[in-house]
């Protein structure tokens, strides 16, 4: 004990570095954004003026507000229950696989390493209207796309994105989960008279969720940060808002707008939202899957 | 009728390795067979193919008469208990129990009795309401046992049920695990590479060895008369001595200048598996049984004399309490000779590491041959003369 108490500065200088980059890209900002979410600011950022909560009644009281709260709502839904439930497929089958199981994983594992924006990009050229690979498949089964003009495949588009995205981190995930579970209790299942259904509904499932839980907290948070990127590389918001969520409406009202104080009240708003989604997954989810 | 029949029963893993070479037994209702054999012989895999966990390759396994090659694990009325217990983490110890029940679609009521009744057997009906992860290593092999018994089958299958248990507790599940079976009157395949384990609880043992059977029998049958140097080697705390036999000048002679007289014995009958049987009728029916090429004495056999044949040094003494285990230094022999000796006699003798030491055979001696297979002839030790002799000649 003595020997760390002694060397004490010595862990806090070798931290410095990153907290600096800490401070500088995160707190720093944090605070300002915190303190222009009560001003407002001229059009020329020269000047500003305290207004109280008068950028958040303005925002919570904007239609176009609680349009991006929609579609970040059904966004989150599709692509934490697309990502969790085909990442949890795939596991279960990397799982089985006995030959080359190895060069599965990593292929798998792969799309994690792709930037957002470039995953972005990628399914952007493959469903591009004239020379996407995709857009020519569907259009061979009647299918006409065209995801700059109609909101629905616009939305398709950036969902698919995320999923193919997230789906490689889950996969890790459930797969590290699965391989986790000893054979044994399964076999003793078996014995015992489950059937293949039953031994994954009745013993892997329940064993699985704890990450399951972990993975719905994780996915939450990506879905409402991480995806700008990915919007931003493909629809900007669009068509006529169908993809404009909390966080990239956020980006367009401060730094296409220019409105600064009606856009930190709304990252501010976006993060107590996170914080509260987080709280209510603890508070409720994680009751229910521990054992 | 048989509880459970193996013929031949034969597992190739993917890749060629036979794990299971040939296996033939018969279970009798009530048994209590023990497996053993050292680590990698092929005792899971031959309790997984009984469980249905493994598929069969070739050969035949019955169960209750009917062939069960083909049956789902469920489907054969086996029970098996695992080494790591494989209780299911998420659910209350009443639910592991019932969990096959429920799967059966029993009536409640029905499910709530058996349950019970299998925990005051097994003196858990305090934890029903727990977690796995809230017992004890003990506990939590009363509740897979629990598991086992409340869904009443055929055969219950034990794969190295103690061996994550400590020492103490080890002998207290056994002891257990045997009242159980006696109360029930179970029918149990019970696989270990404890082989004090094997001996204390055995009805009857099967000694593997590379996935075929080396030999059949009662416990003491195969302390007493063990079919091979494996066997040998294997049962018994401690080993038995191997000594081998050389022959020269005419005449069979052991490490130590000792000479070996043997006489063809009518017959004797070792159980071993079926093929290894024909070979010892055989060689009893053969009016010259071959020739031997170890001699085995067990420890508990020798005993300290004056005019003991063996003349030793002894190299070490392990204090058991009672007995000491004497390791002793035999010329000509590179394993030392270990003899079991009461610790009131080395003491009286003032022994100690060093000493030169005469020990005698007080038992039975066992003969091997090249195969290192029992060779049925009396064997008789005397000290070696032939420097009189050959001087004579
Ligand atoms: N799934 C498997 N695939 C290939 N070989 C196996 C497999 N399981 C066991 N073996 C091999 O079969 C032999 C017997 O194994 P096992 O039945 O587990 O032995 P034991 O239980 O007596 O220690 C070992 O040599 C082991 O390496
Ligand atoms: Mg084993």
């Amino acid at each position: 004990m003595t020997t760390f108490e002694r060397h004490s500065l010595t862990p806090w200088l070798l931290l410095a570095p990153q907290l600096v980059v800490v401070a500088i890209f995160f707190f720093w900002p944090a605070a300002e954004s915190l303190r222009q979410a009560f001003y407002v600011q001229d059009a020329f950022g020269l000047g500003e003026r305290f207004v109280g909560l008068a950028n958040f009644q303005h925002v919570l009281a904007s239609p176009g507000y609680w349009h991006a709260f929609g579609v970040t709502a059904l966004f989150s839904l599709l692509v934490a229950a697309g990502a969790m439930g085909l990442a949890l497929l795939l596991a279960v089958l990397a799982d089985r696989v006995l030959h080359g199981a190895r060069l599965y994983r990593v292929l798998l594992t792969w799309p994690y390493a792709v930037a957002p924006a470039v995953a972005g990009l990628l399914w952007l050229f493959m469903f591009d209207p004239v020379l996407g690979v995709l857009t020519h498949a569907l259009a061979a089964i009647g299918v006409h796309w065209d995801a700059q003009l109609d909101p629905g495949q616009a939305l398709a588009l950036v969902v698919i994105a995320s999923i193919w995205q997230q789906m490689s981190y889950n996969f890790v995930f459930f797969l590290a989960g699965l391989q986790m579970i000893p054979a044994s209790l399964l076999e003793a299942a078996a014995i015992d008279g489950a059937g293949p259904f039953r031994r994954f509904f009745g013993i892997t499932l329940p064993l699985l969720s704890p990450t399951a839980f972990f993975l719905l907290v994780m996915n939450s948070v990506y879905v409402l940060f991480e995806t700008f990127a990915t919007i931003d590389s493909t629809t900007l918001g669009g068509p006529g808002g169908a993809t404009r969520t909390l966080v990239y409406k956020l980006y367009e009202d401060g730094f296409v707008g220019r409105d600064l104080g009606g856009s930190s009240a709304q990252s501010v708003l976006l993060m107590i939202l996170v914080g509260v989604l987080t709280f209510i997954q603890f508070r409720y989810l994680e009751r229910r899957v521990a054992y | 009728m048989a509880t459970l029949t193996c013929r031949q029963l034969v597992k190739t893993y993917k890749g060629g390795q036979r794990a299971v070479d040939g296996i033939d037994l018969t279970l009798e209702p009530g048994e209590l067979m023990v497996v053993v054999g050292p680590s990698g012989c092929g005792k899971s895999t031959f309790l997984r193919m009984v469980a249905g966990l493994e598929s069969i390759s070739d050969g035949e396994l019955r169960i209750g008469g009917t062939l069960a090659n083909q049956l789902e694990p469920a489907q054969r009325g086996v029970a098996m208990v695992f080494q790591n217990y494989a209780l299911y983490p998420h659910m209350s110890v009443f639910d592991n129990m019932a969990y096959a029940l429920k799967l059966q679609k029993r009536p409640r009521e029905e499910i709530t009795r058996r349950v019970r009744e299998a925990a005051a057997l097994l003196g858990i009906e305090a934890l029903l309401e727990r977690r796995p992860r809230q017992l004890s290593g003990g506990q939590r092999q009363r509740v897979a046992m629990g598991r086992a018994i409340v869904r009443e089958p055929r055969v219950f299958l034990f794969d190295e049920p103690l061996s994550n248990l400590d020492a103490a507790l080890r002998v207290q599940m056994r002891l257990e695990i045997r009242r159980l079976q006696q109360r029930l009157g179970a029918s149990m395949l019970y696989v270990t590479h404890d082989q004090v384990e094997a001996m204390t609880l055995a009805d009857r043992l099967v000694v593997l060895r590379d996935g075929r059977i080396e030999q059949i029998g009662t416990p003491m049958s195969l302390f007493e008369t063990p079919a091979s140097c494996f066997v040998a080697r294997f049962i018994g705390s401690p080993a038995m001595n191997l000594l081998p036999v050389t022959q020269a000048d005419g005449r069979a002679r052991l490490p130590g200048g000792l000479i070996l007289d043997t006489e063809a014995l009518e017959t004797e009958i070792i159980e071993t598996a079926p093929e290894t049987k024909a070979d010892t009728a055989a060689s009893a029916d053969a009016a010259e049984p071959p020739a031997a090429a170890t001699l085995g004495v067990r420890p508990e056999h020798l005993r300290l004399d004056p005019q003991g044949e063996f003349a030793v040094t002894l190299e070490m003494i392990e204090r058991l309490g009672v007995d000491a285990l004497a390791y002793c230094r035999l010329p000509g022999l590179d394993a030392p000779l270990t003899a079991r000796l009461p610790l009131a006699t080395l003491e009286a003798a003032a022994l100690r590491e060093g000493s030169e030491i005469r020990l005698a055979v007080d038992g039975p001696l066992h003969l091997f041959d090249a195969e290192e297979r029992r060779v049925a002839r009396r064997a008789r030790l005397s000290a070696d003369t032939s420097a009189a002799t050959s001087s004579i000649a």
